[in-house]
């Protein structure tokens, strides 16, 4: 397990990272999703030892991370633009993990790179940027480690390689227990794969929850109203946290369980109302809007 | 795996990571080394077929050179390894901090001790290697030659450490200032900066005192540089002064007993340094966030030390444009400055140009720090140009005539040098009345304020010239006036064993005062008279050196028949030399004119190669073993001009006006009345005494040349005071201004 107890960062005046703490379980897909400046790749680097917070603590299985090798070694971090040694080839990288993890396999690389369809003799600066980045997956995968730490590792990827590496992980935490952490902005992606999600903005956590008990907890209601005062009523019963109109049709995104909602718009008059799923994306855009984060103010401003 | 496994084990990867460095440093220290040693080894057995010398002395020389100057080290070989210091510092950074890899280097499984020690273990590897197999094979070159000998291999293993702890000094520096800076390219600059700053204050503490010091005597500058302890570059050079004769380097294996301090010195530096740099490693994040200076405290600090030497710098810069008001001038220089600097360092420290207005506390300390300096110094607010020590903490003193130069010195290893330096290095007089006549002339000189060089409107001036008289003035009015000034250089050596060197500009009359009684002590002419020297008469008395001797009686021209290449007679010449040295006294050379000159030379080998050494003596009619010699081998002559033989004398009057210089001519034959007292007040000016200038008793202003009737002969020269005619002034002023005059052109 990941703890993150209390983590602080800051840069100069500016604060990264404020006061954090979740749990990160084996076995589990974590996907950690943000507004940009959010903080995730800062965190990622704090699990990952490469940075020191500045407050709190970050356990890997019950050890510190930073500066130590032994919690370390349970770890690889794949960074949103990996570096590669100049003028080397997958076979270089692959040496040089090799010597620095202990459970680095080199068989499993090379067939991965047989099965990615790359040439591992060849340099890697006449890669494109999403062969780098599957050459980086593809290294983290044959360390063999307990947890992959991926920071935007989707983006920039095609489709059918989006659809492999998310076999390859499903594949890989039931053969032997890899937990991924995912950062990244495509949140549809994320949805197919992750378990748990962190919701990141300015620093802090809006929240960090399973998926399915996050969706429980949002509901869409698409309804229409007899008049405008069972709208009203609607808002004084139930907490909404977004409103759309268009027309005499609302759609209203509410915080509560899906039955508790459905006995609340029983006690209105309503003509048509019905309880839509809600995509990992809409409930991002809504925990958002609710501090601020609002692309209608975005295009007031601008 | 153990620690001590994975250190060596990424140790190896890294290491063959870096042998494209490797590669190059061994190509750059091949051809300084081994190819150095193998084209000098062949050029000087070349030249050995073709000498007549005994062919076991050649090679005993062609050993020595290829010591002293191919493997010792010299100014290269020290620039060389700064340059690979910096070099190999910043790569090993790269290693360690660029932020395109600190995300991979950081997240992998290894301890940042680990890292940190095997890049930077493997940098020095790199040094050793390149440096260490070439001087192998420098050795090795010496040997195909057969020019090796042991003191070859210990001055190559000497070399070899010495160069090896400037390399690990420079390293951390450069370390250092790659951690208190955001990138390469400002790390290199930080670095050169920590390099220099040490010596920059150093320059700019000379530059100023010799701008502003009336009293101050300008050293060499390596003698300046040498003092520092905090710049590996001051302790090189310290290093390599202490042992190092010209271009030998560190070959003078005699000096090595003086190195120990510079060793010890480095030794602290390589660990306070390389601790610092550890720390700093330890404590810088791994994200910059693109900041020029990573740790924030240090910025005022590094601003602060660049405004306060750039201002100073730019200050004695612009001072130096105008003697007569270079306190303005520099003012206004170091104002400039402090503000170009402050909106230059605060876009270069803050990475953005809209921040020069920030940094006032940091401009206002380096402003007021600066000012204050250049005014200590303008202002002399230390009293350095009255300073004195006191007359009882004098242990001795050096007492140095800036016409001294005409004496030729050769310090112990026989290297001529420059007679100034020597004699203020070497010279300790001890006489308790010596003292005590110098430091009463000194005070009444400081309390008169009459010590340094004044210009007309009694403003000091720096530009040394002759007082001349406007008018025919009689020069010993103008010398009991005080008018008659010479430059004299003076080191008290104090009890605590510091040393206080000043430059005064004196009267004649007072120099001749402390003159009078120094010249008949034996240790002041043992100090000035390099003829006295023992390391000098072994070479002399030598008589395995091409000895020569040779006689020049005034006013005669040199003949062939006045010289030697008799070893015993050279010998006896020069014993002779030193006891009428030995024996001649002020009174001698204050009121007498020489005769003649003795001239000794003699060719020797040392270590350096073949040298000369020459030494040049005036003889009086006192010096009765020079006399008696120089008449037992018929070279003696008290010749006079013969008066039948002169055609013409010529007498030249200068006068020095405030826009320029005039010239009269006067010419007088034989007949005339002014031709016996002009003839008999005539002296060459060759060498009239070697105590005091000549115009201490001459006429000032006159000058002589007397032709003779063939046509051959002519001399010059100028009047004795005492028997000058009265009557030759009297002519002057009824003689017309020569119109062809030049000033400047004689």
């Amino acid at each position: 397990m990941i703890a993150v107890k209390g983590i602080t960062k800051k840069f100069d005046n500016f604060v990264a990272v404020n006061q954090i703490d979740f749990e990160m379980r084996e076995g589990m897909v974590f996907g950690l999703i943000g507004t940009n400046g959010a903080g995730k790749s800062t965190l990622l680097r704090m699990i990952s030892g490469v940075c020191r917070a500045d407050a709190g603590e970050i356990l890997i299985d019950e050890l510190s991370v930073y500066d130590n090798p032994a919690a370390k070694e349970k770890v690889f971090f794949i960074a949103d633009e990996p570096y590669f040694f100049a003028h080397s080839n997958a076979v270089d990288m692959e040496k040089y993990y090799a010597m620095v993890y202990k459970t680095f396999n080199k068989d499993e690389f090379y067939k991965l790179m047989t099965q990615f369809g790359l040439d591992a003799k060849r340099k890697i600066a006449t890669y494109s940027k999403g062969m780098k980045k599957q050459l980086a997956f593809i290294l983290g995968l044959s360390a063999r480690t307990d947890y992959l730490l991926c920071d935007e590792t989707f983006d920039g990827l095609d489709p059918v390689m989006r659809q492999a590496i998310k076999s390859l992980l499903a594949k890989e935490m039931g053969e032997r227990g890899l937990t991924p952490v995912i950062a990244s902005h495509n949140l549809r992606e994320l949805e197919d794969i992750c378990d748990t999600v962190g919701l990141l903005h300015k620093g802090g956590v809006l929240l960090s929850k399973d998926l399915d008990e996050m969706k429980c907890c949002i509901q869409k209601v698409q309804c229409v109203f007899k008049d405008e005062t069972e709208y009203e009523k609607a808002a004084a019963i139930c907490r909404i946290m977004k409103t759309e109109r268009r027309g005499s049709l609302y759609t209203l995104t509410i915080r509560g369980e899906k039955d508790e909602t459905l006995q609340k718009f029983d006690s209105l008059e309503t003509i048509f109302c019905e309880v839509l799923p809600l995509t990992l994306e809409e409930i991002f855009i809504s925990e958002t809007e609710v501090v601020g984060y609002d692309i209608k103010k975005l295009i007031l401003e601008i | 795996m153990t620690s001590k496994n994975s250190f060596w084990k990424f140790s190896r990867w890294n290491f063959k990571k870096r042998a494209w460095v490797l590669a190059v440093l061994l190509v750059v220290w091949f051809f300084a080394l081994p190819v150095s040693v193998f084209s000098k080894a062949g050029t000087m057995i070349r030249g050995m077929q073709q000498s007549i010398q005994p062919l076991e002395k050649q090679m005993e020389w062609a050993v020595n050179m290829i010591v002293n100057r191919s493997v010792s080290g010299n100014g290269l070989y020290g620039a060389f390894t700064l340059a690979m210091g910096i070099f190999l510092a910043l790569q090993g950074f790269s290693w360690n901090n660029h932020q395109s890899r600190v995300d991979m280097y950081k997240s992998v499984p290894v301890k940042e001790n680990t890292r940190f020690f095997y890049i930077n273990f493997n940098s020095f590897l790199i040094f050793c290697l390149s440096f260490g197999i070439n001087m192998v094979l420098a050795n090795i070159s010496a040997v195909l030659w057969g020019v090796w000998s042991g003191r070859l291999l210990a001055v190559s293993v000497f070399s070899f450490f010495i160069h090896l702890m400037l390399f690990a000094s420079v390293y951390f520096v450069t370390l250092i200032a790659q951690m208190l800076t955001g990138n390469i390219a400002l790390g290199f600059c930080g670095a050169s900066v920590i390099l220099l700053i040490e010596p920059a204050c150093f320059l700019l503490g000379r530059s100023l005192m010799s701008l502003f010091y009336k009293t101050y005597m300008g050293r060499e500058i390596y003698d300046v540089l040498r003092k520092g302890v905090v710049s590996p570059l001051s302790v090189y050079i310290g290093m390599y002064k202490s042992v190092s004769l010209k271009n030998m380097g560190f070959a003078n294996m005699k000096n090595y007993g003086g190195i120990w301090k510079y060793i010890m010195i480095f030794l602290i530096q390589i660990i306070l340094y390389g601790s610092i740099a550890y720390i700093l490693h330890r404590k810088r994040p791994a994200q910059t966030g693109g900041k020029t200076i990573i740790f924030s405290k240090t910025k005022p600090v590094i601003k602060c030390s660049i405004m306060i030497l750039g201002s100073l710098a730019f200050g004695i810069f612009l001072a130096k444009f105008d003697e007569r008001a270079k306190a303005w001038y520099g003012f206004f220089g170091v104002l400039c400055a402090l503000m170009i600097l402050q909106v230059v360092l605060q876009a270069v420290l803050e990475g953005d140009f809209k921040e020069i207005l920030k940094g006032k506390t940091s401009f206002g300390i380096a402003a007021v720090v600066t000012l204050v300096i250049f005014s200590v110094f303008v202002f002399d607010l230390t009293g350095f140009d009255s300073y004195l020590p006191k007359e009882e903490k004098v242990d001795s003193f050096a007492f140095v005539r800036a016409n001294d130069y005409c004496h030729y010195f050769y310090n112990e290893d026989k290297v001529s040098v420059s007679s100034r330096e020597y004699l203020l290095e070497n010279m300790k007089i001890e006489d308790e009345e010596a003292k005590r006549i110098l430091f009463s002339e000194l005070r009444q000189a400081i309390e008169n304020d009459d010590y340094y060089y004044k210009e007309d409107n009694g403003n000091a001036g720096t530009e040394l010239k002759k007082d001349m008289p406007s008018d025919a003035e009689d020069a010993s009015t103008a010398y009991e006036d005080g008018n008659i000034k010479e430059p004299v250089y003076v080191k008290f050596c104090l009890e605590n064993g510091k040393e206080i060197i000043r430059s005064y500009y004196l009267p004649l009359y007072r120099i001749r005062n402390c003159y009078c009684y120094l010249y008949d002590l034996e240790e002041y002419k043992e100090s000035v008279y390099s003829a006295l020297k023992g390391y000098i008469a072994d070479e002399i008395l030598n008589r395995d050196n091409s000895n020569y001797a040779y006689y020049r009686s005034y006013p005669s021209m040199v003949t062939s028949d006045n010289n030697t290449k008799d070893p015993v007679l050279v010998e006896k010449l020069f014993l002779a030399m030193q006891s009428d040295l030995r024996n001649r006294t002020s009174e001698t050379v204050m009121t007498m004119a020489p005769v003649g000159e003795l001239n000794i030379a003699t060719n020797y080998k040392n270590d350096l190669q073949n040298r000369s050494i020459y030494l040049s003596m005036p003889v009086y009619t006192v010096d009765e073993e020079m006399v008696a010699l120089l008449k037992e081998n018929g070279w003696f002559r008290l010749a006079d001009i013969d008066k039948e033989s002169v055609s013409v004398i010529r007498v030249f009057q200068y006068q020095e006006g405030s826009d320029s210089s005039k010239r009269k001519v006067l010419e007088i034959y034989p007949k005339e009345p002014l031709f016996d007292p002009v003839m008999e007040a005539f002296c060459l000016s060759e060498r009239l005494n070697d105590v005091v200038d000549s115009n201490a008793f001459t006429k000032i202003g006159y000058y002589v040349e007397i032709e003779t009737v063939d046509g051959y002969s002519s001399y010059s020269g100028i009047l004795f005071r005492e028997k000058f005619p009265k009557e030759l002034e009297k002519a002057f002023e009824n003689a017309d201004y020569d119109e062809e005059f030049l000033p400047g052109m004689g």
